[in-house]
């Protein structure tokens, strides 16, 4: 069955190589098409994207400098100029895993592999087309927002025994989830699965389950199929969401670190690993999930200027714990914000800021005089010029303060902070991560419930497991001395009874040198610190 | 220790030259058609030349995927995406595919598949594998072509039979890659029949796995390729 509508269709075709582009256009003008467009690249694409409207756009993946066809199918979906009855199929010499992994997460319409005739190309079309006419009043319908109509396109088309029931199973699934009909949603996904175990109706069932409340059938479900089929991504972003409603933030982290494995050129999804492992305060993953987020940015629609700047902060934090990996990262970093003025327009604000961020990195470095002078830069731009600053920056202030050894300077700043902050838990949480003990109602009641797992299973002989509790705590309370201390006598306890093994040791002593630094003799639990410390020494 | 630690991994090597070629190879194919659209054969002789030209590239073309497909699935970096497809559209995507190739060699090619027919593969695998079984069959059917594909036992059944003089007795059953220097030594390495087998059980269905079958005296009087998929 041949697609007989070409004679009215208008079509663009996109690839840097004059070869293909030709060939396709005089193929299709011999089926009548008498509107082809061609562009060499993504501007000149974009250029006639936005002047014109079109039913199919080829392009290819790879368009040598600037965006790839994965990007411009990004940016014309958030310019919102792709409308439900234009096709775009993304034509690719590239059969690299990531690549075609992060193509299939971009959902174009098809995902054709080169090298391909135009005649096998051409059928491809006429297949897509007699689709896309077949459902267009339903995908109409969904544009315009119209779901009670959709609903009742797609039960007709599926009463009807249509060609294209699979694909309307699959839209009155999410149809029926957007409009809130969970019992119908998963109707539609059992039945389905009766026929089929496929992965899109097992996933929909497990997102039923998370509407529905049911969290831990949902995270479980979600679990086998990606044991089953390791390569489902929904099944991991799905996942996500539910660890994420299940207040497991460290869970949520461990998923996407795997759905980045397996697709790591998905921006969307790095920058979520970014922030979560930010969350976590897990300083070597969120530093490079920054600078993946930061490198797939280049061209896209998705670049942001505050990724830039996380990267610059995670990259800075890092020197705390590993400062081979902080200084390589921190090379990057600095790269990266020569190129930031190029890309973004800065306000008075956030130059300050990234000369804060920067004078951090450069402390790292140890390129103490550099770092001075961008402070002193930001202090002249703050105190002589007057920017306000928001909550973030002041924070990135502080950090810079403490990074240059200004330490004084930065508590009295700190403790200005959480005085204006007073009554505004969010921002007290901000604020949190700086302090030795946290002020917002929220992680004072993390730290509490922690503490009073770890010494439950400290009490109950469980020494592994409390060491692990505490470990968790410092993660997320880096200054916090309480829990430094409850992880030493828990690692001491760990050794007497199981012996001293050299593993163990060193985390104690670094512990122990961390809290050195940071104590004085006037502290409430300076004393308990002593005893620790001898005991420590005792065993060594 | 075995292996000196700077040796380098020669499948991995050999992938990515084989990527390479790939590549440059599309390229080629491409401009062959350009060339061929632009300048049409003016006698015989050419248009024999041509389809020469094209045969080889894209059995060498096929050959390439193959071998990369095969160390992806080692690897186990083979993305799977089983789904739902009509067969008569990966039949005809394939034909269509190697259309000049038929028309050059007068080639007939009967397809006997219901239009609504649907089965559940990686259409891609799937259609590489039907793709080098249509190059293998044109080089050795006389003048036919059958491809058909039913439901048998609800497993989904395509076969490709030919009217040549059949596949040879050591072939015939449902034939796996001994990777013995035999292969080598008769000149066939089989492993376009290695490909195949190996995609097929990647399709597996409450326990039962797909698998390919060899026979003589098809429909056709020649041999006969048969690809299950549960």
């Amino acid at each position: 069955m041949a697609y007989s509508g070409y004679e009215n269709l208008r079509i663009l075709i996109v690839d840097d190589f004059d070869n293909f582009r030709m060939t396709m256009a005089k193929i299709l003008m011999e089926h009548g098409v008498q509107a082809v467009d061609s562009a060499v690249s993504a501007n000149e694409a974009l250029k006639y994207c936005r002047e014109k409207s079109y039913d199919l756009i080829l392009c290819d993946y790879n368009l040598g400098r600037g965006q790839n066809g994965q990007q411009i199918l990004e940016q014309l979906r958030s310019e919102r100029i792709l409308r439900s009855h234009c096709l775009f199929i993304l034509v690719s010499a590239e059969s690299s895993k990531s690549i075609v992994m992060a193509a299939y997460d971009s959902e174009p319409d098809a995902y054709v592999t080169k090298p391909i005739t135009a005649k096998s190309l051409l059928q491809r079309v006429d297949r897509l087309l007699l689709q896309r006419d077949e459902l267009i009043d339903l995908n109409k319908a969904i544009e315009n927002g119209a779901l009670i109509e959709a609903i009742e396109l797609c039960q007709q088309k599926i009463a009807a025994a249509s060609r294209y029931t699979a694909q309307c199973q699959k839209l009155l699934g999410q149809l029926y989830l957007e409009t809130e009909q969970y019992g119908l949603a998963e109707r539609v996904y059992t039945d389905a699965l009766e026929v089929r175990a496929l992965d899109w109706a097992k996933v929909g069932l497990a997102k039923v389950k998370r509407l529905q409340g049911d969290l831990n059938t949902s995270s479980q479900w979600l679990g086998e199929i990606i044991g089953s089929n390791p390569l489902c991504m929904q099944a991991y972003d799905e996942l996500a969401i539910t660890s994420q409603a299940q207040g497991d933030i460290e869970q949520v982290q461990a998923v996407l670190q795997q759905a980045v494995q397996i697709s790591p050129m998905a921006l969307l999804r790095q920058q979520n690993l970014a922030k979560t492992a930010d969350e976590n305060n897990d300083l070597a993953v969120a530093a490079n999930a920054w600078r993946r987020t930061v490198r797939l940015s280049e061209n896209s629609c998705y670049d942001q200027l505050s990724s830039h700047m996380s990267f610059l902060r995670a990259s800075a934090a890092l020197f705390k714990e590993h400062s081979d990996q902080a200084k390589e990262l921190s090379r990057d970093a600095l790269k990266v914000a020569d190129a930031m003025g190029s890309r973004f327009e800065l306000d008075s604000q956030e130059k300050v800021q990234m000369k804060l961020l920067e004078s951090q990195v450069q402390n790292g470095l140890g390129n103490d005089v550099r770092a001075r002078e961008l402070m002193d830069d930001a202090e002249t731009l703050i105190e002589k010029q007057g920017v306000q600053l928001s909550l973030e920056a002041e924070l990135d202030r502080v950090q810079a303060k403490f990074a240059a050894g200004d330490d004084a300077q930065a508590n009295v700043l700190l403790q200005s902070l959480t005085n204006d902050s007073k009554g505004d838990d969010e921002a007290l949480q901000k604020i949190d991560r700086l302090l030795e003990e946290p002020v917002s109602d929220v992680n004072r009641q993390r730290v509490a419930q922690i503490n009073k797992e770890g010494i439950g299973l400290y009490n109950d002989n469980r020494f592994k497991e409390s060491i692990a509790c505490f470990q968790h705590a410092k993660r997320l309370f880096p200054n916090h001395i309480g829990v430094h201390l409850n992880l030493v006598q828990a690692l001491v306890a760990e050794m007497r009874e199981f012996g001293v093994q050299s593993e163990p040791m060193d985390l104690t002593l670094d512990v122990i040198k961390k809290i050195e630094k940071q104590i004085t003799a006037t502290h409430p639990q300076f004393q308990r610190f002593r005893q620790l410390h001898e005991m420590v020494r005792r065993l060594g | 220790m075995k292996d000196s630690s700077n040796s380098l991994d020669f499948s991995l090597v050999l992938a990515s030259s084989v990527h390479d070629m790939k590549n440059s190879l599309g390229m080629l194919l491409s401009s062959l058609e350009g060339i061929i659209q632009e300048t049409p054969p003016e006698n015989d002789e050419q248009a024999k030349r041509f389809a020469t030209l094209q045969y080889e590239t894209s059995r060498i073309n096929g050959e390439l995927i193959q071998l990369l497909s095969i160390y992806r699935m080692q690897k186990n970096r083979m993305p799977l995406h089983i789904d739902e497809h009509f067969v008569i559209d990966l039949i005809e995507d394939q034909i269509a595919r190697n259309h000049m190739l038929f028309e050059t060699r007068n080639i007939d090619i009967d397809v006997q598949c219901d239009a609504d027919l649907n089965g559940y593969f990686d259409t891609d695998l799937v259609g590489g594998v039907v793709h080098n079984v249509l190059i293998n069959c044109a080089r050795y059917t006389k003048h036919k072509l059958q491809v058909s594909a039913e439901l048998i036992d609800k497993v989904l059944c395509i076969a490709i039979a030919d009217d040549g003089e059949g596949y040879p007795e050591a072939m015939l059953g449902a034939p796996t890659l001994s990777s013995s220097s035999d292969a080598f030594n008769s000149g066939s390495t089989n492993l376009g029949l290695f490909f195949a087998n190996e995609v097929a059980k990647l399709h597996c269905q409450n326990d039962l796995c797909g698998r390919i079958e060899l026979s003589n005296n098809g429909p056709l009087g020649g041999g006969v390729f048969k690809l299950f998929i549960p």
